[in-house]
């Protein structure tokens, strides 16, 4: 098996599993890990699921490192596995940006809670009584204001 | 808040947030407009769809349900809805009497249910209904389980969605590291192999000298170290002919060889501290014999954590480019490791 052919076909996925579960900075040394392991035994990924097999040592990882830093996730990785406290920097994130929500007028707020319901903006300007027109516009300003958030712009 | 004005791009916006390095901020932005109301606890019960099959009305028939029953329901035969579409229809189909007494029993029979995963790992989100799409934003933390589908069984969709350029960045970095790491296992292996062949090889002398020049000038392809060694990296970094304390304080004067360059730039600086992640590597996997088992114990112990230090550093110096920073931290590091190796010396 040629390790850098593997890296560059299967990192990106091992390091989009690994940014949304930890912060980046670990995701990347948790992406070291995988890739030692593999190049450790590359005989014996001859002929397998090479992508299956690096994601479950990916998921290995990510438990061990979790167990390891308690508050280090971001989101309980589900049943089977140990619950784990939201991260801390990423509850302060949410936390601010529930503040920013907060300060802005009811019907932007609506707006803004449709669209990421994944409403569409008839729908929306239905439910408030005004042109879906009016809502792409709130919209806009609202995500314009939002994003001046604290931690809005931040990975 | 990147969301798409343009609700028909939400499916391949929400796609690309799957498989790109911001799904945790978009899980936060979720969680902070929506709460933490799941309401839907599994991904197959958004990604399923409901089918009024032949199969299911002979079922349904076997489970004595009334062929005046099954007769309205006529129009859906075949059909594909989600769970809410569904209900809703046969609601309107059946009289409350009816609805009461037949809607779970049909809802909740085993064969009236698919499942759209298969189609999303061939063709994306766009096949799923808008409501599915809408119940995924309102469960969020689902978003990691349907993530972790998509990257580990989704096909050529998915691997062909466009990431950003920061993505590639942090894989060109990540290889850099890896190479590196690579290289010095490598050389811990060759090291290894010598000490386990030489032996018997002295045996014989012409053997020797073969395995030798085939150590030294046998290409592996594989990315070799050319800079002059020092500290932990050099060839004779672990004698075995030192006593317990003399071994001990030779280790930190190699760590003390730290010092003796002082790199002005964060190439050299990143260079240098890779240099001494190499020595912890070579560290780790000798044998010290000098020591006790106590004391090796302790040396791997204190090492890993050196290694976790400069690792560190290394990534903080990659991301911010300060070398002065990268330089005091690891002259911290190794005052103190090379303190800690002569107290011990001592003891």
């Amino acid at each position: 098996m040629d390790i850098e052919v593997a890296y560059r076909e299967h990192g990106q996925a091992l390091l989009a599993y690994f940014c949304a579960r930890v912060q980046q900075v670990d995701a990347e040394d948790l992406l070291q890990i995988v890739w030692i392991a593999a190049h450790k035994r590359p005989d014996s990924l001859v002929g397998i699921d090479l992508r299956r097999w690096l994601f479950r040592v990916a998921h290995n990882a990510l438990v061990s490192f979790l167990i390891r830093n308690p508050g280090g996730g971001v989101i309980p990785l589900g049943e089977v596995d140990p619950p784990l406290p939201p991260q801390p920097d990423d509850g302060e994130r949410i936390a601010a940006l529930r503040a920013c929500i907060e300060k802005l007028s009811k019907e932007f707020r609506k707006v803004v809670q449709g669209r990421l319901r994944g409403e569409s903006s008839k729908v929306i300007a239905t439910q408030l009584g005004i042109d879906a027109a009016k809502v792409d516009k709130q919209f806009y300003m609202a995500k314009k204001e939002l994003m001046k958030c604290p931690g809005a712009n931040e990975p | 808040m990147t969301i798409p004005d343009d609700e028909k791009e939400l499916a391949h916006w929400l796609g690309t947030q799957l498989v790109g390095q911001n799904l945790s901020r978009l899980i936060a932005e979720l969680r902070a407009v929506h709460g933490d109301q799941s309401t839907i606890t599994s991904l197959e019960a958004i990604l399923a769809w409901f089918k009024l099959s032949d199969q299911v009305i002979v079922a349904l028939k076997n489970e004595k349900v009334p062929e005046s029953v099954l007769v309205k329901l006529n129009p859906l035969k075949n059909k594909e809805f989600s769970r809410d579409d569904f209900e809703a229809e046969i609601k309107k189909l059946l009289n409350a009497d009816e609805t009461k007494q037949f809607l779970r029993l049909i809802l909740n029979h085993p064969a009236i249910l698919g499942s759209n995963a298969q189609a999303i790992l061939e063709s994306g989100l766009s096949v799923l209904p808008r409501s599915a799409l809408q119940d995924l934003l309102r469960n969020s933390s689902l978003l990691l389980e349907l993530q972790e589908l998509v990257l580990v069984e989704g096909g050529a969709y998915w691997s062909e969605l466009p990431v950003k350029g920061e993505y590639r960045e942090a894989l060109n970095r990540g290889w850099e590291r890896l190479s590196q790491k690579i290289a010095s296992h490598t050389q811990v292996q060759r090291r290894g192999f010598l000490r386990r062949v030489l032996p018997y090889a002295l045996t014989n002398l012409a053997t020797a000298a073969a395995i030798i020049v085939a150590f030294f000038t046998f290409p592996l392809g594989l990315p070799q170290a050319t800079a002059k060694a020092w500290g932990w990296q050099k060839p004779d970094a672990f004698p075995t002919n030192l006593d317990r304390s003399s071994y001990l304080n030779r280790l930190a004067d190699e760590a003390d060889e730290w010092f003796n360059k002082r790199p002005d730039n964060p190439a050299a600086a990143a260079k240098r501290i890779l240099e001494f992640r190499q020595g912890c590597s070579f560290l780790l996997l000798a044998d010290h014999s000098s020591l006790t088992p106590a004391d090796r114990d302790w040396l791997k112990e204190k090492c890993r954590k050196w290694s976790e230090t400069l690792d560190s550093t290394l990534v903080s110096l990659e991301k911010n480019q300060d070398t002065a920073a990268a330089i005091a931290a690891v002259d911290a590091m190794v005052r103190n490791l090379s303190n800690a190796l002569r107290e011990k010396a001592a003891a």
